[in-house]
């Protein structure tokens, strides 16, 4: 529910398609999103949670509601903390942030390369949507390589 | 003068019309059910913090933590949420303290199609439960059904 702010410039989708298609959602704490995703499924809409794998472990307690109800979820997850993370306070959560989701009852999709993007999140999308399924796909940081800081 | 919570709940959906309500967990989900049963009630039994991102609006507000052994909250202290709600760019904005109070957000709430904020203050009181519902794939399917938006499926086996 994030904008898709750094969507790279070559891709071949048009621009402004999160304006078009897609309402953007900014949150303020990742578990908002969880609720947010259980009520546009209530309302009849589609939604798909963007987070960074941090941002995993704020999700837990509300995950609760979609188990328990078995609302459909969507979830992209960029990890941190793992190829070339320059940061080791992201390796704790990047580490275990796979473990944490399948713990509170999701199904997990890595992706590590690029070409497999694509399929995956269709994949999960069909799951969410087709079978009432919680479905992360984590997009590893191979994908995204080392984060650069300028001072 | 602090309203009571159950009149304050039963006389805001005594006429709902199409209103649709998620209640938060524990006291604010035993008002909705004493108020009627309605397939468009979601009740929340768990996801606390929930509650305002699945649906959107009203707070009922004692001043405690009233799941956990009415301890005083931030709202005892300085913090006032109708001026938050503000701040956050919600226009429409109430703070309720008495039934003259609330005969005007039943007036707002008729007329209201935008977003809306409304507090309301609430005695601190410990009333019986009234448990509604609490299978929430059932919960979950009679409030679509309710609304018409459930059945739709992506294609595909």
């Amino acid at each position: 529910m994030h904008h898709l702010t750094d969507a790279p410039e070559n891709a071949d989708w048009p621009s402004h398609i999160h304006a078009v298609f897609i309402r953007a959602v900014p949150l303020t704490t990742e578990e908002e999103g969880v609720a947010l995703a259980a009520g546009a499924w209530l309302g009849g809409d589609r939604s798909a949670l963007l987070m960074q794998s941090s941002g995993v472990g704020n999700c837990v307690n509300m995950l609760a509601m979609t188990r328990t109800c078995r609302f459909p979820l969507l979830m992209l997850v960029t990890m941190r903390g793992e190829f070339e993370e320059f940061n080791p306070w992201q390796v704790p959560m990047g580490t275990s942030a796979q473990s944490v989701l399948q713990l509170a009852g999701l199904d997990v999709r890595r992706v590590d390369d690029a070409g497999s993007v694509e399929p995956a999140v269709e994949w999960a999308a069909e799951q969410a949507f087709g079978h009432d399924a919680a479905v992360a796909v984590l997009l590893s940081q191979r994908l995204i390589g080392r984060k650069e800081w300028v001072r | 003068m602090t309203l009571h919570r159950r009149d304050v709940v039963r006389q805001l959906l005594a006429e709902r019309g199409n209103t649709l309500v998620v209640a938060g967990l524990g006291a604010s989900a035993w008002d909705v059910a004493a108020a009627g049963d309605d397939d468009r009630n979601f009740y929340l039994w768990g996801a606390m913090g929930g509650a305002a991102m699945v649906g959107l609006g009203l707070a009922l507000d004692n001043g405690r933590y009233g799941e956990t052994g009415m301890q005083p909250s931030h709202t005892a202290g300085p913090t006032r949420l109708a001026a938050v709600a503000s701040a956050c760019g919600i226009d429409a904005t109430y703070d309720i303290e008495n039934d003259a109070d609330l005969d005007g957000l039943m007036r707002a709430l008729a007329a209201q199609t935008d977003l809306l904020f409304a507090r309301v203050a609430i005695a601190p009181e410990e009333l019986p439960r009234v448990l509604p519902e609490r299978d929430g794939r059932r919960l979950k399917a009679r409030f679509r059904a309710a609304i018409s938006v459930g059945g739709e499926r992506m294609a595909g086996g």
